[in-house]
């Protein structure tokens, strides 16, 4: 009798269910902490020790943490002789991409997800095909154009290089997020006399817009993180957060390319905070509840 | 108010022929119903209507104007779509205001207009509650307050009444009925459903594999099925394959399987030897007591209560076939009965490629 309560409560309240597991535990419980805990130590132990780093002054062998504390390095980052620093650069970049990447993918994307059309099959495999091709290739291909275009080293270059590069992730995040909106709610508003431009801004992107959102992010964070082709195109005037993490490295400095790390990890955590407060922050946490 | 003329309508999808040659009047203020088995083409034959498929032949007209190359937007009709498509985002007073913000009505009409709509079916209180937070009922009832609104010529309705339970199905049945002859919209509605489909309209267009075969008042759907396919669709009727082997006197020998003869009334001659169809329905059959024309012999095979008759399904030489008679009549499956099919309640159907009785009837 009791047991059919307490399986009638369980699907209603998330406590009384979460009680029930607790009050069973056992070896799989304790595996389960366990490699929740290592997760955490191989994600954060790493970060903790590169913030420890980006703020370091003085860090010597036998001391476990700094002596001695600075934010020199984030400053050193956000002041470069030869223009505008890095941190800067790549978020002008970063920014411009995602525009102009959303006013070519959008179209696309509710293309892809509305209708079948001639060259649909092209514009397909030209998607795919770019997440296929190496991108060491596409950087080399890109740079020689560059050449030949006078895009070498240039803002626009940038742009375009690391607009192609993000447009597959763009326009399947997009496409997907247009295909869950249902199409007879479309059809129920052109009923009702509402022209394409009306549907498509009341009806189809308050739908889509979570998703449309994610895909604007997804592009800001890969034009932040790109590194491979931006080393290809770009030269001493256009410099991007990567590169200067990269050239830090080079000349021996651990503590820059740590702060550069700490700035670029910013923009993935707002994303990860984004995603949890509108992705169906429940069901997040229902996995997190089904792992500990 | 609007009348609607389909002419010779042709949709066929690859090799399927979705629609074929539909040709239909539906009348100023005329609620019809588009009735068939699923698959039978009648959500295609309403989306070229709303505009939204083109018909590969024929034409469509409203008011006598053609509107084959009208794009849905531009259309005199407002759809409910059966499963609503309402939009997530959107409050019951939104959605309904909708279509008359399109139409760019001033806010105060448009206030007053949403008002009227809610109160005309009964969703007052409800302005902002999402579609999320309704019951089905309400769910319903606002897409019809939504077509509605834009006070269309003509309104298309395609099976708005499936997802409801059975109880809520017919109390909206009658709702849709009663509003309909308040406002005197034309109405197109599809279903599926044969007994929503005879209680709701004044004609009833019967559809099959894209034909249309039989258009009428429910009472002659009903009671002078045209084909064998309407015979069998609607109610549970018998259908007995056989020949005609005599024909005078508005009176026609049927001879069926078993060496046995039907009689049946009929004003037109049919040359002997035809194939026909004779259809009955089961609540016209009955248990033999003294006749001796048009009786049947055969065994009981199942006997099932539904309530306020019982009806038999009974083996004879025509097939099984089955019989309606008072549910509280002691009979015992497996018992020998004599059928009586009275002439007057036997319906003649031209050829008999219709299901053989034997076929799949049971009950
Ligand atoms: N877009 C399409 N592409 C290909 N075939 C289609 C398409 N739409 C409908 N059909 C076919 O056309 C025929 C009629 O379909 P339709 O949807 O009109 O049937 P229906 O009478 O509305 O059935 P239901 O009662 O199940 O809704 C079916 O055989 C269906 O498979
Ligand atoms: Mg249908």
């Amino acid at each position: 009798m009791s047991a059919n309560i307490a399986g009638v409560a369980a699907p209603l309240d998330p406590m009384t269910r979460s009680n029930v597991r607790r009050s069973r535990p056992g070896w799989p419980e304790v595996g389960r902490t366990f490699a929740v805990a290592a997760v955490g130590a191989f994600v954060f132990v790493p970060l903790a020790i590169l913030g420890l780093y980006s703020l370091s002054d003085q860090w010597n062998a036998p001391h476990l943490l700094p002596t001695a504390y600075t934010i020199k390095w984030y400053d050193y980052l956000f002041h470069y002789e030869g223009g505008l620093s890095g941190v800067v650069q790549s978020t002008l970049v970063a920014a411009a991409t995602t525009v102009f990447t959303m006013l070519v993918g959008l179209p696309a994307a509710y293309a892809l997800a509305r209708y079948r059309f001639r060259g649909r099959r092209v514009l397909e495999m030209a998607l795919l095909a770019k997440t296929a091709i190496p991108v060491i290739l596409v950087g080399v291909g890109t740079a020689s154009l560059f050449y030949i275009w006078g895009l070498h080293d240039t803002f626009v270059g940038l742009v375009a290089a690391h607009s192609v590069g993000a447009l597959p992730l763009q326009v399947w995040t997009a496409a997907a997020a247009f295909q869950r909106v249902d199409v007879s709610g479309e059809e129920a508003a052109r009923d009702l006399g509402a022209s394409f431009i009306r549907r498509f801004v009341e009806i189809v992107l308050p739908g889509a817009l979570p998703g449309i959102i994610a895909s604007a992010i997804l592009v800001f964070l890969f034009s932040m993180d790109e590194f491979t082709v931006t080393f290809f195109v770009s030269g001493v005037a256009y410099t991007t957060m990567p590169l200067r993490l990269y050239s830090a490295l080079n000349s021996g400095y651990i503590e820059p390319a740590a702060a550069s790390a700490m700035i670029l990890l910013m923009p993935s955590v707002l994303y990860l905070g984004l995603v949890l407060r509108y992705f169906g922050s429940s069901e997040l946490r229902g996995g997190l509840g089904n792992l500990g | 108010m609007a009348h609607l003329t389909l002419q010779s309508l042709v949709k066929r999808f690859g090799a399927v022929i979705a629609v074929d040659r539909v040709s239909l009047e539906v009348g100023s203020g005329e609620l019809l119903c588009l009735l068939g088995p699923s698959g039978c083409g009648k959500t295609t034959l309403l989306r070229m209507v709303a505009g939204f498929l083109r018909p590969d032949e024929g034409a469509i007209a409203i008011n006598g104007a053609p509107v084959t190359e009208v794009p849905p937007e531009k259309r005199p009709t407002a759809m409910v779509f059966q499963n609503y498509a309402l939009w997530p985002h959107k409050t019951v007073a939104n959605t309904v205001a909708f279509g008359l913000r399109v139409r760019r009505l001033p806010p105060v009409r448009i206030r007053s207009k949403v008002a009227e709509m809610l109160d005309l079916l009964g969703l007052t209180g409800l302005e902002d509650r999402y579609p999320r937070e309704l019951s089905g009922g309400q769910q319903q009832r606002v897409a019809l307050a939504r077509a509605l609104a834009v006070e269309p010529a003509i309104l298309l309705l395609d099976e708005p009444l499936a997802n409801l339970d059975a109880q809520l199905r017919v109390h909206m049945r009658a709702e849709l009925r009663q509003l309909q002859r308040k406002l005197g919209t034309t109405m197109l509605y599809v279903t599926h459903d044969q007994e929503e489909a005879l209680s709701l309209s004044d004609r009833v267009a019967v559809l099959q594999q894209g034909r249309l075969e039989q258009v009428g008042t429910p009472e002659e759907i009903y009671r002078r099925p045209a084909t064998s396919f309407v015979a069998g669709f609607i109610g549970h009727s018998n259908l007995i394959a056989g020949t005609v082997a005599q024909c005078e006197g508005g009176r026609l020998s049927v001879r069926i399987r078993g060496g046995f003869t039907l009689e049946v009334g009929s004003a037109d001659l049919i040359p002997v030897g035809s194939a026909v169809t004779v259809a009955i329905r089961a609540e016209d059959a009955c248990l033999a007591r003294q006749e001796t024309m048009n009786v049947l012999p055969g065994t009981i095979q199942l006997s099932a209560f539904l309530g306020a008759t019982r009806r038999l399904t009974v083996a004879s030489p025509a097939g099984l076939l089955r019989v309606d008679c008072p549910a509280d009549l002691g009979v015992r499956e497996g018992s020998a009965v004599e059928i009586h099919l009275p002439i007057d309640r036997l319906h003649l159907l031209p050829g008999n490629t219709g299901p053989a009785p034997e076929d799949g009837q049971t009950l």
